[in-house]
């Protein structure tokens, strides 16, 4: 699984569709996400980027024929599917920092005041990534890509608007909604969202013809 | 060693490699214990398949040409003096056989097949 | 293990085509040929071993276990080269190489840049920037270079030149030194395989021509030629493709003993090729 990892790295870092995607990204969300609590801003980065990041790595992996590469090597059905809900997690991990050190560097330029490390932000995120992810990689596993995006973005759409949505309802709002759902709630929906996810796309994708 | 082979001959390919190291050894050129090449070996100076070498292997040996050695190769194998020459007597004989035939259908005589040989004979 | 490779009524059912009751065995240690018109179904069949696409029915079995059981521990084992490249475009080939490498626990790199070198192809190059020449053989350094017991090509040589596929054989022959080892390499290009073949298997329309050894099959083969004046409705059945002209007949037998006592002197009969076979039997 660590060669399917090392690959998606290599292939973020050598395609110029995604490094411009990672650039210009934040700044986009800044623009578009104006007036914002740092904090909320901050929020969306994360979940936005992980979401993102995610999702285009599989669309890579499935579109093409470098998928028959792949699946020819010593990997089983079950460990391509697992992997991918793992990455999830290291994509978490690798946007923290990245984003983390940008934003740094955006406040210390004084270009906006931006947060650039936000624990409860953080801890906020981790059910919305694992909510929208799981929705849309079983569609990934069962679907060709064409539908499957269309999936993608129903439901990139729908968080994104949705969170705009609750979040230009200024301050109080946000602190109302996030008052209304404890976060072990969320969380525990988005633990067995994701974990019945990983089990449906299990099941998909063994009985897939690539 | 030399075993040329060709492609557009009738003759099997199988049957043209005994058939040279036969000649071969008959003549002299190997020797018993000689080492043969492998088969695997010889397919691919060949460029044949492996399955062919091995037929040719297979008959030498049955016919007592050669040995082979578990994890080691195929060896000349003692040939018998009596044999040998008995054996090369066999292969003169099928051909004279064969002109015998031919001159049959010819109408050539026998008479007339004598004085060519003493020809050749005397040319060689 | 008696066998590398038992396929054994494969089926595989689509829309417009189906695989049906293919079996075929391998041994350690031979080259099988696999050759077919396009669209017969080699690809597809290589697919299904490959467990790229499921099967509708039969077993396949390689290393003596059956292929989806025991699928990672077999793929280590396997080396493969396909048609095209499907390798990532935008990666070097070091890059491409240390990801294949991370997954075979028998990676010899000192091997792999051996090929490099024998190839001479430039690690830090991208694959983009590969003709398809190089391309391919990056694929087969790669495959060679995880000691693999099992070598399976699909269409590998189809779009090289002469040369280039002389030295492909040339490197094949050297894999097969190993009694251990076997290869399956399917193609349309039959001159390949005339040379270097243990066995042909022949697939047409989904469905299993013949699978035998070479020797026998360019044995058992011919191309009779003859007048016209010769044929008739039962002798036109005697054959398996049959092409006539103005000036004469030209037809494939797999019995070219039949075909001497059947004609005597009044025909030619010549050794038939693979190509000749193929093409015979596909067109009738």
């Amino acid at each position: 699984m660590l060669g399917t990892l090392k690959r998606d790295l290599l292939l973020m870092v050598s395609s110029k569709q995604v490094i411009i995607l990672w650039l210009f990204y934040i700044p986009l969300l800044i623009f578009v996400v104006d007036s914002f609590v740092p904090e909320v801003l901050y929020y969306m980065i994360i979940v936005f980027y992980t979401y993102l990041a995610s999702i285009t790595s599989f669309s890579y992996d499935i579109t093409g024929k470098s998928k028959y590469i792949m699946n020819s090597l010593p990997i089983s059905r079950r460990e391509v599917v697992l992997y991918r809900y793992l990455s999830t997690f290291i994509y978490f991990a690798i946007t923290i920092v990245y984003a983390g050190i940008y934003l740094w560097i955006i406040n210390a330029l004084k270009l906006a005041h931006v947060d650039y490390f936000n624990l409860r932000a953080i801890v906020n995120a981790i059910p919305a990534v694992m909510i929208s992810t799981s929705l849309v990689y079983p569609a990934f596993f069962r679907f060709e890509p064409r539908i499957a995006r269309i999936v993608h973005m129903v439901v990139f759409m729908t968080f994104f608007v949705g969170l705009s949505n609750i979040s230009m309802t200024g301050e109080k709002g946000i602190l109302k909604y996030v008052s209304l759902l404890k976060w072990e709630h969320v969380m525990i929906i988005a633990l067995v969202m994701y974990i019945l996810s990983l089990i449906l796309s299990m099941q998909i994708y063994k009985n897939r013809d690539i | 060693m030399r075993i040329i082979i060709s492609n557009s001959s009738d003759e099997p390919i199988y049957e043209q490699i005994s058939k040279q190291i036969k000649g071969a050894i008959l003549r002299g050129e190997l020797k018993e214990g000689d080492l043969l090449p492998s088969i695997r070996g010889l397919a691919r100076d060949l460029q044949i398949s492996v399955i062919t070498t091995k037929r040719a292997y297979e008959e030498l040996e049955r016919e007592g040409y050669i040995e082979t050695v578990q994890g080691k190769g195929s060896y000349v194998a003692r040939q018998n003096k009596e044999l040998m020459k008995e054996k090369k007597l066999n292969i003169i004989e099928e051909k004279l056989a064969q002109i015998v035939e031919e001159s049959r259908a010819l109408g050539i005589s026998y008479r007339e097949i004598e004085e060519m040989l003493k020809i050749l004979f005397e040319e060689v | 293990m008696d066998y590398i490779l038992e396929v054994e009524k494969l089926r595989k059912e689509f829309k417009n085509f189906t695989l049906d009751n293919i079996s075929f065995k391998l041994e350690p240690g031979y080259i099988m040929g696999f050759i077919g018109p396009n669209g017969a179904g080699k690809s597809t069949t290589i697919k299904l071993i490959m467990n790229l696409l499921k099967k509708d029915g039969g077993s396949i079995k390689i290393f003596g276990k059956d292929h989806v059981k025991y699928e990672k521990e077999i793929k280590n084992r396997i080396g493969f080269v396909y048609d095209e490249n499907y390798y990532y475009e935008d990666l070097t080939i070091n890059s491409m190489k240390s990801i294949v490498a991370s997954f075979y626990s028998n990676w010899d790199d000192n091997q792999f840049n051996k090929y490099m070198k024998e190839f001479d192809l430039n690690p830090k190059a991208k694959i983009k920037t590969l003709s398809k020449g190089m391309k391919m053989k990056f694929s087969l350094a790669v495959a060679l270079s995880h000691n693999a017991d099992f070598i399976i090509m699909d269409e590998p040589t189809s779009g090289l030149d002469p040369v280039f596929r002389r030295e492909i054989l040339d490197i094949l022959y050297s894999v097969i030194q190993d009694e251990r080892r076997s290869i399956l390499f399917s193609t349309h290009i039959t001159t390949d395989l005339e040379k270097i073949a243990d066995y042909i298997t022949f697939i047409n329309k989904g469905k299993i021509v013949f699978s035998q050894s070479k020797d026998e099959i360019l044995q058992n083969y011919a191309i009779v030629k003859g007048g016209l004046d010769i044929l008739d409705q039962d002798k036109r059945r005697e054959f398996i493709g049959l092409r006539e002209t103005k000036v004469g007949f030209e037809a494939l037998t797999d019995n070219m003993d039949k075909m001497r006592r059947m004609f005597g002197n009044k025909v030619l009969i010549e050794r038939a090729t693979l190509e000749d076979i193929m093409v015979y039997s596909v067109r009738g």
